[in-house]
């Protein structure tokens, strides 16, 4: 076995080294590492989309074995490993824990989320985006990343998000604003040219 | 073909992003987004977001010996071979005209294999549905559509989404061609009529219960009395 780095200390490049060595010579000790780092992380993921213990667990399982079976589908000009792997991850949510009830936007009252720009910025590589908003998202303040955390992996609606948090509404709304705002500016998109609000 | 006009709110997009709609809902947002590079850019973005926010989640520990495991079963099965290359291909649909055939993915696998399963049943005059729901509290179904012909008037108790993927309908409200999202919100009611010229293929999911007006509604409360449906 390699020695590893304590989990959460893998930096990205070596990542995308472990998952293109399981995917061309089959190497286990990456897929070892691999597990070790991800595979908690994804058990979190599904217990907070409401898997309990014992199927978290499993799933976690089932998205690892995939993880070794789809492994020469990773790209790494392409993906980032933490996107690529979540993908796995958030498909097999998607199929096997069957959301309990279906969400509830209003088309009236839609969440607002500045606009991107029509031509995303062609200096950045898709890899550097997602790993410029993977950085941006560990260094949001708490109570932002929380809200995120709300409307990403509870589908939650701002009203919603409100009521379950005790946050006021318009409170939710500027934060989440405040939130990918912080998120554009990691693209080097400033809040300037071409830029409206929903 | 030109890019869609008529998309979905951005929450579903970061809903879809975090793996938090229904599979009815998140096979909607992804087939459209097989339409529309907007939005498909956008869940990129949101689906590395994502994958980001996983990271600032506490780690669970996995059980004890669990990694061995799974290396045994890797081990034991040859678990090279994807389980999902085993299914059989989409072959021609039964009678439908090659419909299925000509749908995107990721729809198009799923309504592949529906297809062999059910039939294609009369809505109303010129109106056909394939049920691809699971039984659940959300109806998910393709619509097919005679050009000039409508869906009967009614309103909805939950949201209700139509992605048109070929030919287009249009309400009182707006005219919508392929890879549009049409979104009724709760209280909308609504009549869709197909546009002449061309059939309208439709993927339509209905988060709460359809109240058609008219002489529809009277019938399908009979049917509901009879226990038809």
């Amino acid at each position: 076995m390699i020695s590893e780095m304590p989990a959460g200390t893998l930096d990205r490049e070596h990542l995308a080294d472990l998952l293109e060595a399981v995917a061309l010579r089959r190497d286990k000790s990456a897929f070892a590492s691999l597990y070790r780092h991800f595979a908690p992380r994804v058990k979190a993921y599904l217990r907070r989309q409401g898997a309990d213990s014992h199927e978290a667990e499993e799933l976690a399982q089932e998205v690892m074995l995939t993880v070794w079976r789809k492994a020469g589908q990773f790209d790494r000009r392409q993906a980032s490993v933490s996107t690529w792997l979540f993908t796995v991850a958030r498909n097999k949510r998607i199929d096997a824990l069957r959301r309990e009830r279906p969400v509830a936007f209003d088309p009236a009252d839609p969440l607002l989320i500045p606009a991107e720009p029509e031509q995303p910025d062609a200096a950045l590589s898709q890899v550097q985006r997602a790993e410029r908003l993977q950085e941006a998202v560990a260094a949001l303040p708490s109570d932002q990343a929380e809200l995120l955390r709300q409307a990403f992996f509870a589908g939650r609606s701002h009203r919603e998000i409100a009521e379950e948090t005790g946050v006021p509404l318009g409170t939710v709304k500027s934060r989440l604003r405040l939130a990918f705002d912080r998120l554009k500016r990691a693209l080097g998109e400033d809040g300037g040219d071409g830029v409206e609000d929903v | 073909m030109s890019e869609p006009t008529h998309h979905l709110g951005e929450e579903w997009l970061i809903a879809q992003a975090g793996g938090s709609l229904g599979p009815a809902e998140a096979l909607l947002v992804a087939t459209h987004a097989a339409f529309c590079r907007r939005c498909a850019e956008r869940l990129d973005r949101y689906e590395a977001v994502a994958a980001g926010l996983v990271e600032t989640l506490e780690p669970l520990p996995m059980e004890e010996g669990g990694l061995q495991s799974l290396l045994a079963r890797i081990d034991a099965k040859g678990a090279d071979a994807d389980p999902a290359g085993s299914m059989a291909p989409a072959g021609p649909g039964p009678e439908d005209g090659g419909i299925v055939a000509r749908l995107p993915e990721p729809l198009r696998a799923v309504a592949a294999r529906l297809a062999r399963e059910r039939p294609w049943t009369r809505l109303s005059a010129g109106i056909e549905l394939l049920d691809l729901g699971t039984g659940g509290a959300v109806q998910a179904a393709l619509a097919r559509m005679e050009p000039g012909r409508s869906i009967p008037h009614h309103g909805h108790s939950g949201a209700e989404l139509t992605l048109v993927l070929e030919g287009g309908f249009h309400d009182h409200r707006a005219s919508y061609g392929p890879g549009d999202v049409a979104v009724a919100g709760v209280g909308v009611w609504h009549r869709p009529v197909a546009d002449p010229g061309e059939v309208c293929i439709a993927y339509a999911v209905a988060l709460g219960d359809v109240r058609f007006t008219g002489l529809p509604g009277f019938l399908q409360r009979a049917r509901r009395a009879l226990g038809l449906s």
